[in-house]
C-alpha cells in the first residue's frame, strides 16, 4: 500500500456538460507522482471509465472508486479508506466545478475528522527524509516554504502547473478498482447539506443593495454627476518636488518598503 | 407666511425658498402655510448630507464579519462582506468587524458598528490554528448569529477552517444573498437556493458597498491572537515575489509605460530600483518597445496591483478596464485633462523622462540613507 493518496473526481465540462478530468486534481496527482511512483488515486461517487483512464495516464498504477449513492456524505465514505494513509492530496475546486454548494470544503472536513493539519495553496513538494518541504503560494507572488511531517492533508493550489504527462501505456495498464457500497450499511446523507431548491443558473443573480429613499433633487444630481472625480492634480513645481510628491504618496500608503 | 401673495390683479408667485424641514427619512418637506423650518438655499442642498446611523442600539444580537487587513486597508471583497452584513442586519443586531492586523479604514462608513482589530497579528507567520482559536474566542465572547467572510484567499480558507472546527453550518461561494436565502452554484448549470447558513463565504460582487447609512464605528482592541503550535508543520519563511519573473496579474506594484516614455533604459532602471513589475499600454507594445505579455488593458492583461504608476499613459477606456482593480493609481502625464487623471488618485503634470530621472535619484538617496 502506498503512502500517498490523491483525491480525484470528475467535473462537468462547462460547455458540453460531460464529465471530464479536473485540472486541479490532475495537478495534485502530478505533484504526488513527482515524489513517489506508487500513488493511489481515490474517488467517491460516479467516475466514468474514460475519465478514470485520463487520470491513470498521468502515471499512477491504481485508481479506486468508492461507489456511493446520490447525495450521500462523501467525506464519511472516504474516511475509512484514508485512516492509514500518511499523505492525502486534493486539488482546489473552483466555484464552477462542484456540486454540493460547499466548494473545497472536503479536504478541511476530512482533515478535521482525521485530526490532521491542512496545508492549502500548495505549489510544489520535495521529499526531505520522512518530511516534505512544501511550497505554498501567497498573494502577490510571494512563496512560503513549510516543513510538513506526516500525516497531513495538502490542498494543491489552482496556480500549480506541473507538467501533466499523458502516457497511453499507463492509461491502459493502470487498474481501476470499483468498491460497491455495502448493502448492510444504511446510506447516510450529509448532515451539513441543508435542504434547498434548485434554480437554473441562468436566472439573474440579484445584487444585495440597501434600500434608499432619495429626494428627487438628489436623484437628478446622481444622474448628471460623474461618479469618479479623480484625485489630486499636481501642476506646479520642478520635477524634483513632483518626484518627491510621488514618493511621499507611495510611502504614506506603505506601497514601497524603503 | 412663507408664500408671497401678490396684490390682486397680479400673478401669484410661489417663493422658491419657502422654509422646509428635513424629515428623518432624509426627504425635504415643505408644509404649506407653515413658517417653521429652514430656508435652504440651492447650493446648501448640494452639500453632502451626513448619513444617519443604521441603528443606535441597544444591540442584543451580533453578526461577525472577519477579514485580514493588508497594509491597514480592507480588500474590496471584505468591504462587500461588511456592507452585506449591515444591509441584512435588523435594528437589534450589531455588525462587528473582526480584523486581523491594524485597520485604518473608516469602518463606520463601511457599515460596521464595532471594530475589533488584532493589531499584533503577524501576516508573514504561518498560524492558521491560532487564527481559528482567535475566532473561537470571539465566538465565546460575542455569540454571533452569523459569520461572514469574503471567499477569497486567506479569508476564504480561514472561514472554511473555522466552520469545520467549530462545527457550524457553512455555505461557500455564495453568489446571491437575500433577506433570508442564499444562492450557491450547484454545477451543471444549476444553483442551489438555500436558507442562510451560520458561516457564509461571499463571492465577489454579492453586495453593493453604497450604503445610505453609517455604522456606529466603535473601535476596540481585540484580544491578541494566541500562540498555538502548528502540529507537524515548521515554517521555513516567506520569500517575496520577484517582480521581474512575476506574472503581471500577481504583481503588487506595476510601473507602466505608454507612448510618452521613450527613454527605455531609464524606465527599466527605475522599475528595478523601486522593485516594480513592468507593464505597458497597447501603443507602446504595438510600437515594439515592450513584449505582448506586458500589455495591460482590454486586449492585454487585467491587473490588480496595490500601486500602479502610469508614465506617459493617457488612459484610453480599454486601458482603464485593465486597471480597474488597482487600489492606488498614480499618473504622470503632460496633459492634465487626459482621461487617466479622472481615474488616478494622484496626477502629476510633468514630462515622464524628467520625472523618472528625479524619482530614480530620490529613490537611490533614500536607499542609501536607509
Amino acid at each position: 500500500m502506498s503512502d500517498i493518496t490523491v483525491l480525484v473526481a470528475a467535473r462537468h465540462h462547462a460547455i458540453s456538460g460531460r464529465p471530464v478530468r479536473s485540472r486541479a486534481d490532475a495537478a495534485a496527482a502530478a505533484l504526488a507522482l513527482g515524489v513517489s511512483g506508487t500513488v493511489r488515486l481515490l474517488t467517491a461517487g460516479p467516475l466514468p471509465d474514460a475519465v478514470a483512464r485520463d487520470y491513470l495516464a498521468l502515471g499512477a498504477p491504481l485508481l479506486e472508486v468508492l461507489e456511493c449513492g446520490e447525495g450521500a456524505d462523501i467525506a464519511a465514505r472516504l474516511l475509512p479508506a484514508l485512516r492509514d494513509v500518511p499523505w492525502v492530496l486534493a486539488g482546489t475546486r473552483s466555484e464552477s466545478e462542484h456540486g454540493t454548494g460547499s466548494t473545497g470544503i472536503l479536504p478541511y472536513a476530512l482533515a478535521a475528522a482525521l485530526q490532521r493539519p491542512v496545508v492549502a495553496d500548495v505549489l510544489g513538494i520535495q521529499a526531505e527524509g520522512s518530511a516534505w518541504i512544501v511550497t505554498q503560494a501567497l498573494p502577490k507572488g510571494a512563496r512560503r516554504r513549510l516543513r510538513v511531517q506526516a500525516p497531513a492533508v495538502l490542498v494543491v493550489s489552482a496556480a500549480a502547473s506541473p507538467t501533466l504527462r499523458h502516457s497511453l501505456a499507463d492509461a491502459m495498464a493502470g487498474r481501476i478498482v470499483r468498491k460497491p457500497l455495502q448493502a448492510t450499511k444504511p446510506a447516510s446523507t450529509s448532515p451539513s447539506a441543508p435542504a434547498g431548491q434548485r434554480v437554473a443558473g441562468s436566472k439573474r443573480r440579484k445584487l444585495l443593495e440597501a434600500r434608499t429613499q432619495q429626494s428627487g433633487h438628489a436623484r437628478m444630481l446622481g444622474a448628471i454627476e460623474s461618479p469618479s472625480t479623480g484625485g489630486a492634480v499636481l501642476q506646479a513645481g520642478d520635477p524634483h518636488t513632483k518626484a518627491q510628491a510621488v514618493l511621499d504618496y507611495l510611502r504614506t500608503h506603505s506601497l514601497v518598503h524603503f | 407666511m412663507s408664500t408671497a401673495y401678490a396684490p390682486p390683479g397680479q400673478l401669484r408667485r410661489v417663493d422658491p425658498r419657502r422654509p422646509a424641514i428635513i424629515t428623518p427619512a432624509g426627504l425635504r418637506r415643505i408644509v404649506l402655510g407653515s413658517s417653521e423650518g429652514e430656508r435652504i438655499s440651492a447650493n446648501r442642498l448640494d452639500a453632502p448630507v451626513a448619513k444617519a446611523a443604521r441603528s443606535a442600539g441597544p444591540f442584543h444580537r451580533a453578526t461577525m464579519v472577519v477579514a485580514r487587513a493588508e497594509r491597514g486597508a480592507l480588500s474590496d471583497a471584505a468591504r462587500q462582506a461588511v456592507a452585506a452584513a449591515a444591509i441584512l442586519a435588523p435594528a437589534d443586531t450589531e455588525v462587528i468587524l473582526a480584523v486581523l492586523g491594524p485597520c485604518h479604514d473608516d469602518v463606520a462608513a463601511l457599515g460596521a458598528d464595532r471594530l475589533l482589530a488584532a493589531e499584533d497579528f503577524e501576516a508573514n507567520r504561518y498560524q492558521p490554528a491560532a487564527c481559528v482559536q482567535w475566532l473561537q474566542g470571539l465566538q465565546a465572547a460575542w455569540a454571533p448569529q452569523h459569520w461572514l467572510f469574503a471567499d477569497t484567499g486567506f479569508d476564504g480558507q480561514l472561514g472554511r477552517r473555522f466552520a469545520v472546527q467549530a462545527g457550524l453550518g457553512l455555505a461557500c461561494g455564495v453568489v446571491e444573498l437575500g433577506a433570508d436565502s442564499l444562492r450557491v452554484p450547484a454545477g451543471a448549470g444549476q444553483d442551489w437556493l438555500r436558507p442562510h447558513a451560520q458561516v457564509m463565504l461571499l463571492a465577489k460582487g454579492v453586495a453593493s458597498t453604497k450604503l445610505p447609512f453609517v455604522g456606529l464605528g466603535v473601535r476596540e482592541p481585540a484580544q491578541p491572537v494566541p500562540t498555538v503550535s502548528e502540529r507537524g508543520i515548521e515554517d521555513l519563511g516567506v520569500q517575496p515575489g520577484d517582480p521581474k519573473t512575476l506574472a503581471l496579474e500577481e504583481a503588487d506594484f506595476i510601473l507602466a509605460a505608454g507612448n510618452g516614455v521613450t527613454d527605455l533604459p531609464l524606465f527599466h532602471a527605475l522599475a528595478l530600483e523601486v522593485g516594480a513589475a513592468v507593464g505597458a499600454s497597447r501603443v507602446a507594445v504595438d510600437d515594439g518597445r515592450f513584449a505582448r505579455a506586458q500589455q495591460i488593458g482590454a486586449t492585454g492583461k487585467t491587473v490588480s496591483a496595490s500601486a500602479y504608476l502610469a508614465l506617459g499613459i493617457s488612459g484610453a477606456v480599454q486601458h482603464l478596464q485593465g486597471i480597474k482593480d488597482c487600489r492606488h493609481v498614480i499618473a504622470v502625464n503632460l496633459d492634465a485633462s487626459a482621461p487617466i487623471a479622472r481615474r488616478a488618485d494622484l496626477t502629476v503634470v510633468e514630462d515622464s523622462a524628467a520625472l523618472m530621472r528625479a524619482l530614480l535619484e530620490l529613490v537611490r538617496q533614500h536607499k542609501e540613507a536607509a
